[in-house]
């Protein structure tokens, strides 16, 4: 018998043994991935409130969320912090990435370091130390208003503020690491095209948004969808600074999900929220994908 | 000859390795408060001196992390550690499916529960009449006050009284400091003395929040910060504490276990506190205490050794010699009655001028009024904050409108 095992694992040792080299990824794929994901979508159409048994409601959870308006409120969140991402954080990582890509800038290695330092500091630790900075009476940043005149703005407490406080915090952490992509695409412009441009007469604008921006595009379409998808996950800093606070003026779609699952154990609810956050971030990149030609064919 | 001595070896070693499994005993314990962890800790090395072949695994995790692992192992059916400390608003999640991952605890705390302050030890850890947990913190609420504050106004202390509180509020605003720092998004200022008219639930677990003394607490609340200017908003986290230590407020309501963290944040204003009973209202309502916070610790029923496990629960709550090593490495104030006799409770504490905390717990602790807990306390409590105290503390509505959207809501998380 054993003989058998040994004589045919001789003969066919070369076939099987890549599909081995390769096994544990698909199988801690499967554990802890794909069954997560299948048994998620699953739970959605049940109703499993804390622990025992489950009711299958079919899609009474979809719908009970669709009216739900502190989901509603969740997504608006959201989307208005990833509407900061992409309308604040990108441009201005643009320019960033411009300045550190300048040829009359000193100094360009410190400078790419200090930007990129907040992306590899914990979020956590981040987020904790913002709370002083955004502090209303002892915090920094209403001292250097108080100091120029201006009134101390309710930074985390008002529910108009509080969601300006998180982006601000944003485009402090993700600035460096956006700035740093495109200064990757600018890196990859052949300087020849801006050589030929200007001997043609083009000014300094009419190259950058005839050469640089043209052929920024994958990085820009890349930074974009990051931001998004990133967004769209926002957790971490919300959840620190004002746990969703004010009235729910910073709750995020993954925060909403997180108290459903793990402080109201409702875990066919929080799996329906999950799956309503993988539609709204695939429609999104399909239309990022399609605005940006991405499926337009090159012979067409 | 050979074979048959190898055989021997092996036999032997087999037989160690059984007769270690059937001694040698570990239990996992799964805790997140780091000074109810060391305390756990240095009961699990005494209880090994009783029990030598049984080890007790004394794991911490950050607060989240811990309660979050313990709920996944619960429902996935494997994972769980043999005991855990629960906090005392999260316990209401752990009880909100047909079925409890903890071991009842009825019949194993048998006649002891009549050496039990209940209304701390048990009841924020009981469900359906089955006890679930042991809390060994008799968390009464005291009013700390600072006394150099008060004299520099001409008073001797706050009040005893809620107006009295609000006139000398006053003459102290006069000096330039505030009464109370009243955090506007967060409740528990308001439950502190709101629970005398039951706080958030009644005895049969129907949402109470919003009954006449709920309004008449928010109205309280209200009166402090808008219409007498006596209170502040408190700052958040860290920056409370600066607060505290610039003369800003000098008032803070709270539990003994609040008194080491004014200890260790504030360290500079050691000898400028005493503290007092909280104050009631002039036509005799309220409650001069209320319980706040706590953590009780439980069996999962994946356990392999629940009686074990319940022998070192015992040893450490239900003993003398546990409790004062609570108090003193804890400032856990016990809730076996037995160790209310033993002197070394009364120890004097500098920081609070001399004063024994111990005396006045123990004087106010009979008149807690009762905690009554919900499956719904995590998703009703966070409803309160963010429909009714964040938008009348911060002037956005009335009373009456928000505990019309706070009753709204709680009818759609509860039906």
């Amino acid at each position: 018998m054993l003989r058998n095992l040994r004589l045919s694992w001789d003969r066919n040792q070369r076939k099987i043994a890549p599909y081995l080299f390769v096994a544990p990824f698909f199988v801690l794929f499967a554990i802890f991935l794909a069954y997560p994901v299948i048994y998620s979508l699953v739970l959605s159409f049940y109703q499993a409130r804390g622990l025992g048994s489950r009711t299958f409601v079919g899609l009474e959870n979809y719908i009970e969320l669709f009216l739900d308006r502190r989901f509603h409120k969740a997504i608006i969140n959201t989307t208005y912090y990833a509407a900061g991402s992409v309308f604040l954080l990108s441009p201005l990582a643009l320019l960033l990435a411009l300045a550190l890509n300048a040829k009359w800038l000193k100094l360009k290695g410190l400078f790419r370091v200090a930007f990129f330092v907040p992306v590899i500091t914990s979020e956590v630790v981040v987020a904790l130390m913002f709370a002083l900075v955004f502090d209303q009476d002892f915090g920094l940043l209403n001292a250097g208003l108080r100091a120029i005149g201006l009134s101390a703005i309710p930074w985390l407490r008002s529910p108009a503020w509080a969601m300006p406080s998180i982006i601000l915090l944003g485009v402090w952490i993700w600035l460096g690491l956006n700035a740093l992509y495109f200064l990757a695409g600018l890196q990859n412009i052949d300087q020849e095209y801006y050589e030929a441009a200007a001997i043609d007469g083009a000014n300094q604008f009419q190259l950058f948004r005839y050469i640089t921006i043209p052929l920024l595009k994958p990085v820009i379409l890349f930074v974009v969808i990051q931001a998004i998808v990133g967004s769209y996950q926002l957790f971490t800093q919300p959840w620190v600074l004002t746990g969703g606070g004010p009235q729910d003026a910073t709750l995020t779609i993954t925060m909403y999900l997180y108290l459903q699952a793990f402080r109201f154990f409702n875990m066919g609810y929080a799996s329906a929220i999950g799956y309503a956050l993988v539609v709204i971030i695939l429609t999104l990149s399909l239309i990022q994908l399609v605005a940006f030609g991405t499926f337009r064919r090159e012979d067409a | 000859m050979k074979i048959a001595r190898a055989s021997i070896v092996w036999m032997l070693l087999l037989l160690a390795l059984c007769v270690n499994t059937a001694f040698a005993q570990t239990l996992e314990f799964w805790g997140f408060a780091d000074n109810r962890n060391k305390w756990y800790q240095a009961m699990a090395e005494e209880f090994k001196k009783i029990y030598p072949n049984v080890t007790i695994n004394i794991r911490s995790f950050p607060y989240e992390e811990m309660h979050n692992r313990l709920q996944a192992a619960l429902i996935a059916g494997f994972g769980a550690p043999d005991i855990a400390d629960v906090e005392i608003s999260r316990m209401g999640q752990f009880v909100k499916g047909d079925q409890v991952g903890f071991v009842p605890l009825n019949d194993l705390i048998g006649d002891e529960i009549n050496n039990l302050y209940t209304g701390a030890a048990t009841a924020p850890w009981t469900w359906q009449e089955n006890i679930y947990g042991i809390g060994n913190e008799l968390n009464a609420v005291l009013m700390f006050y600072r006394w150099d504050l008060y004299e520099n106004a001409g008073l001797e202390h706050p009040g005893t009284t809620w107006e009295e509180f609000i006139e000398n509020g006053k003459k102290l605003a006069a000096t330039g400091v505030k009464t109370l720092a009243i955090n506007d998004q967060g409740w528990e200022y308001w439950w502190i003395i709101a629970s005398a008219g039951n706080g958030f639930f009644d005895s049969q677990g129907a949402v109470a929040a919003d009954n006449e003394f709920g309004r008449k607490t928010l109205q309280l609340l209200y009166d402090l910060l808008h219409t007498h200017e006596i209170a502040m908003v408190a700052p958040l986290d860290a920056a409370y504490y600066g607060a505290m230590q610039a003369d800003a407020f000098a008032v803070h309501l709270g539990a003994p276990w609040y008194q080491g963290f004014m200890k260790d944040n504030a360290a500079s204003l050691a000898g400028k506190w005493k503290m007092m009973p909280l104050p009631v209202f002039a036509d005799g309502s309220g409650a001069p205490t209320a319980t706040h916070g706590g953590t009780g610790t439980v069996i999962t029923n994946q356990s392999r050794y629940p009686d074990i496990a319940w022998e070192f629960i015992k040893f450490a709550n239900l003993t003398v010699e546990g409790q004062i090593a609570a108090f003193n490495m804890a400032n856990l104030f016990p809730t076996y009655t037995p160790a209310w006799t033993d002197d070394r409770l009364y120890r004097t504490d500098d920081y609070f001028s001399g004063q024994r905390p111990a005396e006045i717990i123990s004087q106010v602790a009979p008149l807690i009024p009762p905690l009554n807990n919900s499956p719904y306390w995590p998703e009703v409590t966070d409803a309160f904050t963010r429909l009714v105290i964040t938008p009348v503390l911060q002037n956005t509505t009335t009373i009456d409108r928000a505990m019309q959207d706070f009753r709204r809501e709680v009818d759609r998380i509860m039906r």
